[in-house]
């Protein structure tokens, strides 16, 4: 491992500052669940590791002004045991669930599971499927809010700038009067435990007269280079009856939507393959009631 | 050479040591503080071996660089059943749930923080819980019946 100097600042104003003077030669440690093995293996070589896993304000899930906003240091764990997200973003507890294992999601944080921006993030998909974003701050203290999907630009990249951290992660709140809200999640891995995706869906969508669907949203995970949101499936079942025929209709338009690699876990036609099918078991649930 | 001053309680003693800053918290357990109980496995978090409890949770020390403990307190195996064995580890031994025991320190670490967190967990949540510690003897039957076991005894 190279070596590099250490500070953890007890502020995010230090943590703006510090990372602002280094120039992109300063890498941050929220959990470490992949800052470490990336050190280890040399795919990064920081001047300094900046701990910001201290930084106190940053770890909540808290219900404001209709929306769930949920602090960038929170862990996997702490997205599992709420309460607020079994009522409200019950896919997100969900996949949180699935995540790794208990020992990594004690230390792994919902803002380094999206830094990290692996194409098989597992956090991203269910909050692509939720409509949230993420807000920033950069050491000029300029803030801006960024849709999940339009956070990663490539594998492990992010639109974040040298001077720039996430601070909150905040999406609307599910529950309606005027509708009724059905989700979604499915994960397929190569096992059940410790698995990363080979292919993972979730779905939100809005739902009139039991079936109608008013609105929706679909968001795919490891089939391209990013998580993605389906906009062709979302294009074949807006405004449409949920149906066992619109659901195969949908499930072929998926294609259009993902880009596949083959690599160590799966083959690209089996992504494909998988991707119709994780779709209309997600599909189904939510015509069972979600 | 890139140090650091911590200062961490482990097993409740308070130690006061200079760590190199890229050292794993695992090689300052091993190598300094000489507690060999926590074992290195793969050295990537995929098998559970190295698991210690960082203020009572359960963590990789793999993961773990030893200058984020500065200021907190871990438990490792030897922290446990001190004087006379803990519950868990006599469940252990009297199911046979030790076989090369290279896993044990981090399942026995594991399933406490479980039976911390839930003291009535059906096998399913046991299997679900113990998901990261990986044993490859397979002994999974008897260290999820003795996790079972142990709980079943102290909820009577």
């Amino acid at each position: 491992m190279v070596e590099f100097d250490y500070i953890a600042p007890e502020t995010m104003d230090e943590v703006l500052e510090i990372i602002s003077r280094l120039e992109g030669k300063a890498s941050l440690l929220a959990g470490g669940t992949n800052l470490i093995p990336n050190l280890r293996n040399n795919k990064i070589k920081p001047e300094l590791v900046v701990d910001i896993s201290g930084l106190s304000d940053f770890s909540y899930i808290r219900e404001d002004e209709e929306k769930i906003k949920i602090g960038v240091l929170t862990s996997i764990t702490e997205l599992t045991t709420s309460e607020l997200l079994m009522k409200q973003a019950k896919i997100l507890k969900e996949a949180s669930g699935q995540f790794a294992n208990p020992l990594v999601r004690n230390k792994a944080t919902i803002g380094g599971n999206l830094a990290d921006a692996s194409p098989a993030a597992d956090t991203a998909v269910p909050l692509i499927a939720l409509g949230a974003k993420v807000k920033t701050i950069d050491s000029a203290y300029e803030m801006r809010e960024i849709r999940i999907e339009e956070l990663f630009s490539a594998p492990n990249q992010t639109l974040l700038k040298e001077d720039e951290v996430i601070t909150e992660i905040e999406f609307p709140l599910l529950a309606s009067d005027t509708g009724n809200i059905k989700s979604a999640y499915e994960k397929l891995g190569l096992r059940n435990a410790m698995a990363i995706s080979v292919v993972s869906v979730a779905i939100v969508a809005k739902l009139r007269d039991e079936r109608y669907i008013d609105e929706v949203k679909v968001a795919l995970g490891a089939v391209a280079p990013k998580p993605i949101r389906a906009q062709k499936v979302e294009n074949v079942l807006k405004g449409e009856t949920l149906s066992q025929s619109l659901i195969e209709k949908s499930a072929e338009a998926v294609s259009d939507d993902i880009n596949p690699i083959s690599d160590i876990r799966a083959s690209a036609d089996y992504r494909r393959m998988m991707s119709k099918v994780l779709l209309k078991r997600a599909l189904n649930k939510i015509d069972r009631g979600g | 050479m890139k140090k650091a001053e911590i200062e961490f309680i482990v097993n409740g003693k308070k130690r006061r040591l200079s760590v190199k800053t890229n050292e794993l918290l695992i090689n300052v357990l091993r190598n300094d503080l000489n507690l060999t109980g926590t074992k290195y496995g793969c050295g990537i978090g995929e098998c559970g071996a190295c698991t210690v409890l960082l203020e009572g949770k359960p963590i990789l020390s793999c993961l773990t660089l030893a200058v984020e403990v500065n200021n907190k307190s871990i438990t490792t195996i030897e922290g446990i059943g001190e004087e006379k064995l803990d519950p868990l580890q006599e469940a252990f031994l009297k199911n046979g749930a030790v076989q090369c025991g290279f896993c044990t320190p981090g399942m026995i670490l594991t399933a406490k923080s479980l039976l911390k967190e839930n003291s009535h967990p059906t096998e399913d949540e046991i299997r679900d819980y113990l998901r990261g510690n990986l044993c490859r003897c397979t002994g999974y039957t008897q260290i999820v019946k003795a996790v079972k076991e142990c709980a079943d005894k102290q909820n009577k």
